[in-house]
Protein backbone atom coordinates (compact mmCIF):
# COMPACT_ATOMS: atom_id res chain seq x y z
CA UNK A 1 0.00 0.00 0.00
CA UNK A 2 2.69 2.04 -0.27
CA UNK A 3 1.95 5.29 -2.99
CA UNK A 4 4.64 5.94 -5.55
CA UNK A 5 6.38 9.03 -6.00
CA UNK A 6 4.17 11.45 -8.62
CA UNK A 7 1.00 10.24 -8.18
CA UNK A 8 -0.48 12.53 -5.78
CA UNK A 9 -0.89 16.47 -6.26
CA UNK A 10 1.29 18.84 -3.91
CA UNK A 11 -1.96 19.40 -2.10
CA UNK A 12 -1.83 15.85 -0.75
CA UNK A 13 1.28 15.86 -0.42
CA UNK A 14 1.27 18.89 1.91
CA UNK A 15 -1.49 17.68 3.97
CA UNK A 16 0.35 14.19 4.71
CA UNK A 17 3.39 15.62 6.11
CA UNK A 18 1.97 18.80 7.77
CA UNK A 19 -1.15 15.81 9.70
CA UNK A 20 1.97 12.95 9.91
CA UNK A 21 4.60 16.05 11.27
CA UNK A 22 1.76 17.21 13.97
CA UNK A 23 1.20 13.72 14.63
CA UNK A 24 4.78 12.83 15.12
CA UNK A 25 5.70 15.61 17.57
CA UNK A 26 2.72 14.99 19.38
CA UNK A 27 3.67 10.94 19.52
CA UNK A 28 7.15 11.85 20.99
CA UNK A 29 5.86 14.26 23.27
CA UNK A 30 2.76 11.15 24.84
CA UNK A 31 5.23 8.52 24.24
CA UNK A 32 6.46 7.11 27.74
CA UNK A 33 10.30 7.06 27.44
CA UNK A 34 9.93 3.39 28.90
CA UNK A 35 8.38 2.15 25.69
CA UNK A 36 11.28 3.29 23.84
CA UNK A 37 12.72 -0.15 23.15
CA UNK A 38 9.39 -1.15 22.42
CA UNK A 39 9.22 1.92 20.26
CA UNK A 40 12.63 1.04 18.39
CA UNK A 41 11.40 -3.05 18.14
CA UNK A 42 8.05 -2.32 16.19
CA UNK A 43 9.58 -0.47 13.94
CA UNK A 44 11.91 -2.75 13.32
CA UNK A 45 9.14 -5.31 12.65
CA UNK A 46 7.22 -2.73 10.70
CA UNK A 47 10.57 -1.90 8.49
CA UNK A 48 10.75 -6.08 7.92
CA UNK A 49 7.41 -6.82 7.84
CA UNK A 50 7.15 -5.65 4.74
CA UNK A 51 9.15 -8.06 3.50
CA UNK A 52 6.74 -10.79 4.76
CA UNK A 53 4.49 -12.31 1.73
CA UNK A 54 1.42 -13.67 2.02
CA UNK A 55 0.51 -15.18 -0.82
CA UNK A 56 -2.91 -14.56 -2.46
CA UNK A 57 -3.90 -16.36 -5.94
CA UNK A 58 -1.38 -15.23 -8.74
CA UNK A 59 0.16 -12.46 -6.33
CA UNK A 60 0.66 -11.50 -2.64
CA UNK A 61 0.66 -8.87 -0.52
CA UNK A 62 2.89 -7.81 2.12
CA UNK A 63 2.23 -7.43 6.06
CA UNK A 64 2.16 -4.08 7.58
CA UNK A 65 1.27 -4.96 10.74
CA UNK A 66 0.50 -1.48 12.06
CA UNK A 67 -2.49 -2.57 14.38
CA UNK A 68 -0.02 -3.97 16.64
CA UNK A 69 2.42 -1.33 16.73
CA UNK A 70 -0.57 0.90 17.14
CA UNK A 71 -1.68 -1.10 20.45
CA UNK A 72 1.46 -1.06 21.74
CA UNK A 73 2.44 2.48 21.25
CA UNK A 74 -0.61 4.42 21.11
CA UNK A 75 0.52 8.02 19.41
CA UNK A 76 4.20 6.94 19.38
CA UNK A 77 2.71 4.68 16.17
CA UNK A 78 3.13 7.81 14.03
CA UNK A 79 7.28 8.18 15.06
CA UNK A 80 7.63 4.41 14.70
CA UNK A 81 5.90 4.36 11.20
CA UNK A 82 7.63 7.38 10.00
CA UNK A 83 10.95 6.01 10.81
CA UNK A 84 10.22 2.36 9.62
CA UNK A 85 8.85 4.42 5.78
CA UNK A 86 11.84 6.65 5.36
CA UNK A 87 14.29 3.62 5.79
CA UNK A 88 12.01 1.45 3.07
CA UNK A 89 12.00 4.37 1.17
CA UNK A 90 15.83 5.40 1.10
CA UNK A 91 16.81 1.61 1.27
CA UNK A 92 14.06 -0.02 -0.87
CA UNK A 93 12.55 2.54 -2.72
CA UNK A 94 9.27 1.70 -1.37
CA UNK A 95 7.31 4.51 -1.48
CA UNK A 96 9.17 7.44 -1.57
CA UNK A 97 10.26 11.16 0.57
CA UNK A 98 7.73 13.19 -1.67
CA UNK A 99 4.71 10.54 -0.19
CA UNK A 100 6.57 10.07 2.89
CA UNK A 101 3.59 12.06 4.84
CA UNK A 102 1.13 10.82 3.20
CA UNK A 103 1.72 6.94 3.56
CA UNK A 104 2.64 7.52 6.92
CA UNK A 105 -0.65 9.43 7.93
CA UNK A 106 -2.27 6.48 6.41
CA UNK A 107 -0.56 3.43 8.42
CA UNK A 108 -0.47 5.34 11.48
CA UNK A 109 -3.66 6.93 11.89
CA UNK A 110 -6.26 4.12 11.54
CA UNK A 111 -3.39 1.74 13.83
CA UNK A 112 -4.10 5.06 16.60
CA UNK A 113 -8.24 5.04 15.80
CA UNK A 114 -8.15 1.27 16.33
CA UNK A 115 -6.12 1.51 19.46
CA UNK A 116 -8.04 3.87 21.19
CA UNK A 117 -11.52 1.60 20.56
CA UNK A 118 -9.49 -1.41 21.81
CA UNK A 119 -7.18 -1.13 24.21
CA UNK A 120 -9.72 -1.22 26.90
CA UNK A 121 -10.47 -4.51 25.56
CA UNK A 122 -6.67 -5.31 26.96
CA UNK A 123 -7.09 -5.17 30.48
CA UNK A 124 -10.52 -7.69 30.29
CA UNK A 125 -10.63 -11.14 29.78
CA UNK A 126 -8.98 -13.31 27.61
CA UNK A 127 -11.54 -14.45 24.97
CA UNK A 128 -12.32 -10.63 25.19
CA UNK A 129 -8.69 -9.75 24.93
CA UNK A 130 -7.96 -11.87 22.21
CA UNK A 131 -10.88 -10.63 20.64
CA UNK A 132 -10.53 -6.98 21.16
CA UNK A 133 -6.41 -7.26 19.75
CA UNK A 134 -7.71 -9.79 16.28
CA UNK A 135 -10.23 -6.34 15.46
CA UNK A 136 -7.19 -4.08 16.10
CA UNK A 137 -4.90 -5.43 13.66
CA UNK A 138 -8.07 -6.68 11.08
CA UNK A 139 -9.13 -2.81 11.22
CA UNK A 140 -6.37 -1.12 11.02
CA UNK A 141 -5.53 -2.68 7.95
CA UNK A 142 -8.86 -1.85 7.27
CA UNK A 143 -8.55 1.51 7.88
CA UNK A 144 -5.44 1.99 5.82
CA UNK A 145 -6.90 0.64 2.60
CA UNK A 146 -9.58 3.21 3.25
CA UNK A 147 -6.97 6.03 4.11
CA UNK A 148 -4.92 5.37 0.59
CA UNK A 149 -7.92 4.95 -0.92
CA UNK A 150 -8.95 8.46 -0.21
CA UNK A 151 -5.75 9.78 -0.81
CA UNK A 152 -5.78 8.55 -4.22
CA UNK A 153 -9.30 9.88 -4.44
CA UNK A 154 -8.58 13.04 -6.65
CA UNK A 155 -6.08 11.01 -9.40
CA UNK A 156 -7.66 9.22 -12.02
CA UNK A 157 -8.49 5.95 -10.35
CA UNK A 158 -10.88 7.52 -8.05
CA UNK A 159 -11.93 6.77 -4.58
CA UNK A 160 -14.77 3.96 -5.06
CA UNK A 161 -12.29 2.13 -7.24
CA UNK A 162 -9.05 1.60 -5.33
CA UNK A 163 -11.33 1.56 -2.17
CA UNK A 164 -12.20 -1.54 -3.56
CA UNK A 165 -9.54 -3.15 -4.77
CA UNK A 166 -7.27 -2.37 -1.85
CA UNK A 167 -9.88 -4.12 0.30
CA UNK A 168 -10.49 -6.91 -1.67
CA UNK A 169 -7.00 -7.99 -2.12
CA UNK A 170 -6.39 -6.76 1.61
CA UNK A 171 -8.66 -9.20 3.16
CA UNK A 172 -6.47 -12.33 3.56
CA UNK A 173 -4.33 -9.40 5.02
CA UNK A 174 -6.69 -8.17 7.51
CA UNK A 175 -7.19 -12.04 8.53
CA UNK A 176 -3.65 -12.62 8.87
CA UNK A 177 -2.92 -9.49 10.53
CA UNK A 178 -5.24 -9.98 12.93
CA UNK A 179 -4.07 -13.74 13.73
CA UNK A 180 -0.62 -12.33 14.38
CA UNK A 181 -1.87 -9.51 16.44
CA UNK A 182 -4.04 -11.46 18.34
CA UNK A 183 -0.97 -13.97 18.93
CA UNK A 184 1.45 -11.42 19.61
CA UNK A 185 -1.05 -9.66 22.63
CA UNK A 186 -1.53 -13.41 24.08
CA UNK A 187 1.95 -14.09 24.30
CA UNK A 188 2.87 -10.78 25.53
CA UNK A 189 0.16 -11.51 28.22
CA UNK A 190 1.88 -14.43 29.88
CA UNK A 191 5.05 -12.86 29.47
CA UNK A 192 5.04 -9.61 30.03
CA UNK A 193 2.00 -8.35 30.88
CA UNK A 194 3.27 -5.25 32.36
CA UNK A 195 3.27 -3.98 28.48
CA UNK A 196 -0.62 -4.22 28.21
CA UNK A 197 -1.03 -2.49 31.32
CA UNK A 198 -2.00 1.15 30.08
CA UNK A 199 -5.69 0.24 29.74
CA UNK A 200 -6.05 -1.01 33.21
CA UNK A 201 -3.56 1.72 35.12
CA UNK A 202 -5.11 4.76 33.57
CA UNK A 203 -8.80 3.72 32.98
CA UNK A 204 -10.38 6.43 35.23
CA UNK A 205 -7.20 8.76 35.60
CA UNK A 206 -4.93 10.27 33.83
CA UNK A 207 -5.23 10.00 30.23
CA UNK A 208 -3.37 7.43 28.45
CA UNK A 209 -2.20 9.22 25.33
CA UNK A 210 -4.76 7.75 23.51
CA UNK A 211 -8.13 9.09 24.23
CA UNK A 212 -8.08 12.23 22.30
CA UNK A 213 -8.10 11.02 18.32
CA UNK A 214 -6.09 13.47 15.78
CA UNK B 1 0.48 -25.16 24.49
CA UNK B 2 -1.42 -27.25 21.47
CA UNK B 3 -2.69 -24.04 20.76
CA UNK B 4 0.70 -22.01 20.47
CA UNK B 5 2.30 -24.72 18.25
CA UNK B 6 -0.29 -24.84 15.71
CA UNK B 7 0.30 -20.75 15.60
CA UNK B 8 3.70 -21.55 15.21
CA UNK B 9 2.97 -23.68 12.88
CA UNK B 10 1.05 -21.44 11.05
CA UNK B 11 3.44 -18.60 10.94
CA UNK B 12 6.35 -20.94 9.97
CA UNK B 13 4.45 -21.72 7.21
CA UNK B 14 3.46 -18.31 5.78
CA UNK B 15 7.01 -17.51 6.21
CA UNK B 16 8.32 -20.58 4.17
CA UNK B 17 6.27 -19.42 1.08
CA UNK B 18 8.43 -18.17 -1.98
CA UNK B 19 7.81 -14.40 -2.39
CA UNK B 20 5.35 -15.08 -5.42
CA UNK B 21 5.13 -10.94 -5.82
CA UNK B 22 5.49 -7.62 -4.20
CA UNK B 23 2.95 -4.83 -4.38
CA UNK B 24 4.54 -2.39 -3.32
CA UNK B 25 7.29 -1.01 -6.05
CA UNK B 26 6.54 -0.97 -9.53
CA UNK B 27 9.52 -1.63 -12.34
CA UNK B 28 9.51 -0.10 -15.83
CA UNK B 29 12.15 -1.01 -18.48
CA UNK B 30 12.08 0.24 -22.04
CA UNK B 31 14.23 -0.32 -24.84
CA UNK B 32 15.28 0.39 -28.18
CA UNK B 33 14.45 -3.14 -30.05
CA UNK B 34 14.36 -2.98 -33.89
CA UNK B 35 12.22 -0.35 -35.07
CA UNK B 36 10.47 -0.11 -32.69
CA UNK B 37 10.48 0.34 -28.71
CA UNK B 38 9.80 -2.38 -26.23
CA UNK B 39 8.34 -1.60 -22.33
CA UNK B 40 8.73 -4.16 -19.85
CA UNK B 41 6.33 -3.79 -16.64
CA UNK B 42 6.60 -5.71 -13.63
CA UNK B 43 6.21 -5.82 -9.87
CA UNK B 44 8.87 -8.09 -9.50
CA UNK B 45 10.99 -10.86 -11.57
CA UNK B 46 7.80 -13.14 -11.54
CA UNK B 47 4.77 -10.75 -11.46
CA UNK B 48 4.07 -8.84 -14.14
CA UNK B 49 2.23 -5.38 -14.36
CA UNK B 50 -0.61 -6.93 -16.60
CA UNK B 51 -3.08 -4.72 -18.13
CA UNK B 52 -1.04 -1.62 -16.63
CA UNK B 53 -1.59 2.12 -18.15
CA UNK B 54 1.19 3.80 -19.98
CA UNK B 55 1.22 7.24 -21.06
CA UNK B 56 4.31 8.13 -23.07
CA UNK B 57 5.42 11.52 -23.06
CA UNK B 58 8.15 13.58 -24.68
CA UNK B 59 11.16 14.20 -21.90
CA UNK B 60 11.50 17.88 -22.78
CA UNK B 61 8.02 19.26 -23.35
CA UNK B 62 6.13 17.01 -21.10
CA UNK B 63 3.50 16.67 -24.01
CA UNK B 64 1.66 13.18 -24.46
CA UNK B 65 2.87 10.80 -27.38
CA UNK B 66 1.08 8.01 -26.86
CA UNK B 67 -0.97 6.03 -24.15
CA UNK B 68 -1.31 2.46 -23.88
CA UNK B 69 -2.18 -1.16 -21.58
CA UNK B 70 0.74 -3.50 -21.10
CA UNK B 71 -0.71 -6.95 -22.13
CA UNK B 72 -0.76 -10.50 -20.31
CA UNK B 73 3.22 -10.44 -19.53
CA UNK B 74 3.01 -6.67 -18.50
CA UNK B 75 5.01 -6.01 -22.50
CA UNK B 76 4.14 -3.26 -24.70
CA UNK B 77 5.92 -2.33 -28.21
CA UNK B 78 5.34 0.80 -30.01
CA UNK B 79 7.37 2.63 -32.77
CA UNK B 80 6.91 6.82 -31.90
CA UNK B 81 5.71 9.01 -34.96
CA UNK B 82 8.36 9.92 -37.44
CA UNK B 83 6.67 13.79 -36.54
CA UNK B 84 7.75 13.39 -33.07
CA UNK B 85 11.42 11.36 -34.41
CA UNK B 86 12.39 14.44 -36.08
CA UNK B 87 12.39 16.60 -33.16
CA UNK B 88 15.04 14.70 -31.42
CA UNK B 89 13.73 14.56 -28.68
CA UNK B 90 13.66 11.87 -25.63
CA UNK B 91 10.53 10.08 -24.44
CA UNK B 92 9.24 9.68 -20.79
CA UNK B 93 7.63 5.94 -19.76
CA UNK B 94 5.24 6.29 -17.33
CA UNK B 95 3.31 2.78 -16.07
CA UNK B 96 0.49 3.25 -13.67
CA UNK B 97 -0.40 0.02 -12.36
CA UNK B 98 -3.18 1.15 -10.08
CA UNK B 99 -3.18 1.29 -6.06
CA UNK B 100 -0.79 4.05 -6.26
CA UNK B 101 1.73 2.40 -7.75
CA UNK B 102 3.62 4.20 -10.44
CA UNK B 103 7.44 4.35 -12.02
CA UNK B 104 8.92 6.27 -14.96
CA UNK B 105 11.96 5.07 -17.14
CA UNK B 106 13.68 7.65 -19.65
CA UNK B 107 14.42 7.20 -23.39
CA UNK B 108 17.56 9.22 -24.02
CA UNK B 109 17.18 10.73 -27.64
CA UNK B 110 20.45 9.06 -28.26
CA UNK B 111 18.88 6.04 -28.28
CA UNK B 112 15.81 7.17 -29.76
CA UNK B 113 18.50 8.12 -33.02
CA UNK B 114 18.30 4.73 -33.86
CA UNK B 115 14.59 4.73 -35.11
CA UNK B 116 14.48 7.92 -36.80
CA UNK B 117 13.29 7.78 -40.41
CA UNK B 118 16.78 8.76 -42.03
CA UNK B 119 17.99 5.42 -40.44
CA UNK B 120 15.20 3.12 -41.59
CA UNK B 121 15.56 0.11 -42.38
CA UNK B 122 13.61 -1.84 -45.49
CA UNK B 123 12.11 -4.21 -43.39
CA UNK B 124 9.22 -3.12 -41.27
CA UNK B 125 10.11 -5.87 -38.59
CA UNK B 126 12.72 -7.57 -37.88
CA UNK B 127 11.56 -11.16 -35.56
CA UNK B 128 15.25 -11.53 -34.50
CA UNK B 129 15.37 -8.77 -32.66
CA UNK B 130 13.18 -9.40 -30.06
CA UNK B 131 14.70 -11.56 -27.20
CA UNK B 132 13.63 -15.25 -26.34
CA UNK B 133 12.69 -15.80 -30.74
CA UNK B 134 15.07 -18.21 -32.62
CA UNK B 135 16.64 -16.41 -35.09
CA UNK B 136 15.75 -16.78 -38.66
CA UNK B 137 17.70 -18.69 -41.50
CA UNK B 138 20.24 -16.64 -42.26
CA UNK B 139 19.70 -15.26 -45.89
CA UNK B 140 22.52 -15.40 -48.41
CA UNK B 141 25.04 -12.96 -48.79
CA UNK B 142 26.02 -11.47 -51.63
CA UNK B 143 28.69 -9.40 -52.71
CA UNK B 144 26.19 -6.44 -54.01
CA UNK B 145 24.83 -5.83 -50.69
CA UNK B 146 23.95 -1.61 -50.55
CA UNK B 147 24.72 0.12 -47.19
CA UNK B 148 21.11 -0.04 -46.07
CA UNK B 149 21.21 -3.49 -46.51
CA UNK B 150 24.50 -3.77 -44.76
CA UNK B 151 22.92 -1.47 -41.98
CA UNK B 152 20.20 -3.70 -41.26
CA UNK B 153 21.91 -6.46 -40.85
CA UNK B 154 24.47 -5.77 -38.18
CA UNK B 155 21.47 -3.95 -36.83
CA UNK B 156 19.86 -7.29 -36.33
CA UNK B 157 22.85 -9.31 -35.27
CA UNK B 158 23.32 -6.31 -32.66
CA UNK B 159 20.13 -6.80 -31.34
CA UNK B 160 20.20 -10.68 -30.90
CA UNK B 161 23.66 -10.03 -28.91
CA UNK B 162 22.27 -7.64 -27.17
CA UNK B 163 19.21 -8.90 -26.04
CA UNK B 164 20.89 -10.95 -23.31
CA UNK B 165 22.33 -7.80 -21.74
CA UNK B 166 19.35 -6.05 -21.56
CA UNK B 167 17.35 -8.73 -20.09
CA UNK B 168 19.92 -8.86 -17.57
CA UNK B 169 19.64 -4.93 -17.25
CA UNK B 170 16.11 -5.49 -16.61
CA UNK B 171 16.65 -8.55 -14.10
CA UNK B 172 18.79 -5.72 -12.39
CA UNK B 173 15.90 -3.36 -12.03
CA UNK B 174 13.25 -6.10 -10.39
CA UNK B 175 15.70 -7.11 -7.79
CA UNK B 176 14.46 -6.83 -4.31
CA UNK B 177 15.75 -5.40 -1.26
CA UNK B 178 19.58 -6.89 -0.45
CA UNK B 179 19.97 -8.14 2.76
CA UNK B 180 23.02 -5.75 3.42
CA UNK B 181 19.65 -3.06 3.34
CA UNK B 182 17.78 -4.48 5.64
CA UNK B 183 20.31 -5.23 8.36
CA UNK B 184 21.75 -1.36 7.46
CA UNK B 185 17.94 -0.05 8.56
CA UNK B 186 17.61 -2.61 11.50
CA UNK B 187 20.88 -0.67 12.29
CA UNK B 188 19.67 2.61 11.49
CA UNK B 189 16.51 1.93 14.32
CA UNK B 190 18.58 0.50 16.94
CA UNK B 191 21.17 3.99 16.57
CA UNK B 192 17.88 5.88 16.50
CA UNK B 193 17.26 4.31 20.20
CA UNK B 194 20.56 4.66 21.36
CA UNK B 195 20.47 8.14 20.16
CA UNK B 196 17.33 9.10 21.52
CA UNK B 197 18.30 7.33 25.07
CA UNK B 198 21.48 9.23 25.10
CA UNK B 199 19.42 12.50 25.00
CA UNK B 200 17.20 11.06 27.57
CA UNK B 201 19.93 10.66 30.05
CA UNK B 202 21.51 13.67 29.63
CA UNK B 203 19.33 15.58 30.86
Amino acid sequence: MHISEGVLTPAILGAGYALSVAATCAGLRKMDYSRLTTAAVLSSVFFVGSLVHVPIGPGSVHLILNGLIGLFLGWGVFPAILVALLLQAVLFQFGGIAVLGVNTFNMAFPALLCACVFRPFMGGETRLRMAGAFCCGFFSVAGAALCTALALAVTDEGFLTSAKLLLLTHIPVMAVEGFITALAVSFIARSRPELLLFSVKRKGGAPCGITRPA
Amino acid sequence: MRYYAACLTFLALLLCFPASGMAHKVNVFAYVDGDAIQVACSFSKSRKVRYGKLRITDLRTGATVLEGTTDEVGLFRFRPDAAFLETGHGLNIRVNAGEGHQNDWAVSPEELAALSPSGQRPEQDSPAARPGRPAPAEQPVSSSLDAKQLEAMIDRVMDAKLAPIRQTLARQEDAGPALRDIIGGLGWIIGLLGMATYMRYRR
